[in-house]
């Protein structure tokens, strides 16, 4: 997943980009944008608990990394680096939040904009599926949702990184500043966090 | 049996990302630990949920390409500056002006000379917008901790207050990308030079969460 959208053998690297970025070729911003725009909003979202907190920590990600390009350093990795921006912004917000942690009500009280309402997922199509079935898998989509929802922060991180995102142990290691054994370890108590979880909701 | 010091290896068994020494470490445990067998088979199970039940994400922000013109034309854009096209809705955050701010368009355009009537009309313009800004944070209020008799407010009272504070802050940021884009547009009419030759990605990124700018 790293290095993502590089389509052709010439395409520039990512960090081909950032260099030219640094020096002045603010447009080279731009196809980093396009690249990474997806998989970081898609780690953002499902870090953070409201679309429109996501949508501001990856717009800060990239101003971020158009200011502080200059503290890139060679021989990192962009998408590393920009995974460390984007995550210390989202504890950032998760900081800022808890603050009003007391006094939120309802999950559901911003759930009349648009944007807040996430995409339905929609069940497989198949000359099979059966309209139970269909719920049966929004349902079980659920359960994972809040699972991982529930999972300690710490370890929420890991896993989104690595089943979603794909990043290798030592690169979450190099994202989190810990060492690639607890990252390792953090993952199976993760993964072990989801299994009673998911059969606390009947799901095995 | 000291299970707890595989945990590592088995998750790294679990992506296939264990050196040949954790591995062999690992085969010798499993050969001799039933436990850690059927935990590394759950959790690949668990593994296999969550690729296949993956939770949906909300709809990516759009990235906008404004202003694809063959050719700039600062009277066009004069014009444009007051209509309603780039204004209202939306969120872009302040750091694309401070950033606008400190750092300059660069280019061989040469500056365009603007009759005093139009300078008159951007200084105005902005100055609205400003008015516009500062009032709408100013509305921004936090939400009543008690009620007015001094009782505790209630969770019904807290709900509205805090939708209240909710569209106010989002009135504030409506009026953040206005003076932002007010800010934008001046600039290029000043500049002769469309911020979009220099700082192009920069006003993609600005602009990737307004809903109301279309792709063009």
């Amino acid at each position: 997943m790293l290095g993502g959208g590089q389509d052709a053998v010439s395409a520039p690297t990512d960090e081909d980009l950032l260099l030219a970025v640094r020096g002045g070729n603010v447009e080279s911003l731009g196809v980093l944008v396009a690249r990474w725009e997806a998989p970081l909003f898609r780690f953002v979202s499902r870090l953070v608990d409201r679309p429109d907190d996501a949508r501001d920590v990856c717009q800060e990600t990239f101003l971020r990394i158009l200011r502080k390009s200059g503290a890139f350093r060679d021989g990192a990795r962009f998408s590393t680096w920009m995974y460390q921006i984007a995550l210390n912004l989202c504890r950032d917000q998760a900081r800022r939040r808890k603050r009003w942690g007391h006094v939120v009500v309802s999950s559901n009280a911003h759930a009349s904009s648009e944007d807040a309402a996430p995409r339905e997922a929609p069940a497989p199509r198949s000359a099979e599926t059966h309209p139970a079935e269909a719920l049966e898998l929004r349902e079980r989509r659920s359960a994972v949702k809040r699972a991982l929802a529930g999972l300690p922060h710490d370890q929420r991180e890991i896993l989104l990184l690595k089943e979603y995102e794909g990043l290798k142990f030592r690169e979450i290691a190099l994202v989190l500043g810990v060492p690639e054994s607890t990252v390792k370890s953090r993952m199976y108590s993760a993964l072990d966090t989801m299994r009673v979880s998911l059969a606390s909701s009947g799901i095995r | 049996m000291d299970c707890e010091r595989y945990r590592t290896s088995i998750a790294g068994r679990l992506y296939d990302e264990n050196g040949p020494e954790d591995d062999a470490a690992l085969d010798a445990h499993l050969a001799l630990c039933p436990a850690c067998v059927a935990d590394l088979a759950e959790l690949t199970r668990v593994r296999g949920v969550l690729r296949e039940h993956e939770p949906e994400v909300p709809r990516v922000p759009r990235v906008v390409v404004l202003g694809h013109r063959p050719r700039f034309r600062p009277a066009l854009l004069a014009a444009s500056i007051f209509g309603a096209a780039l204004v209202t809705g939306g969120a872009a955050g302040g750091g694309y002006a401070l950033l606008h701010t400190a750092a300059p368009s660069r280019g061989s355009a040469a500056a365009v000379r603007l009759d005093a009537a139009t300078e008159d009309l951007i200084a105005k313009e902005v100055e609205r917008r400003v008015a516009a800004l500062t009032a709408s944070r100013e509305s921004v209020a936090s939400p009543p901790t008690a009620g007015a008799d001094g009782r505790p407010v209630t969770n019904g009272e807290l709900q509205d207050a805090l939708q209240k504070l909710e569209r106010r802050v989002n009135g504030a940021r409506a009026a953040d990308l206005d003076y932002m884009m007010g800010q934008v547009t001046a600039s290029e009419v000043r500049s002769g030079q469309r911020i979009g030759q220099t700082n192009q990605a920069l006003r993609y990124v600005a602009l990737a969460s307004n809903p109301h700018v279309s792709e063009q």
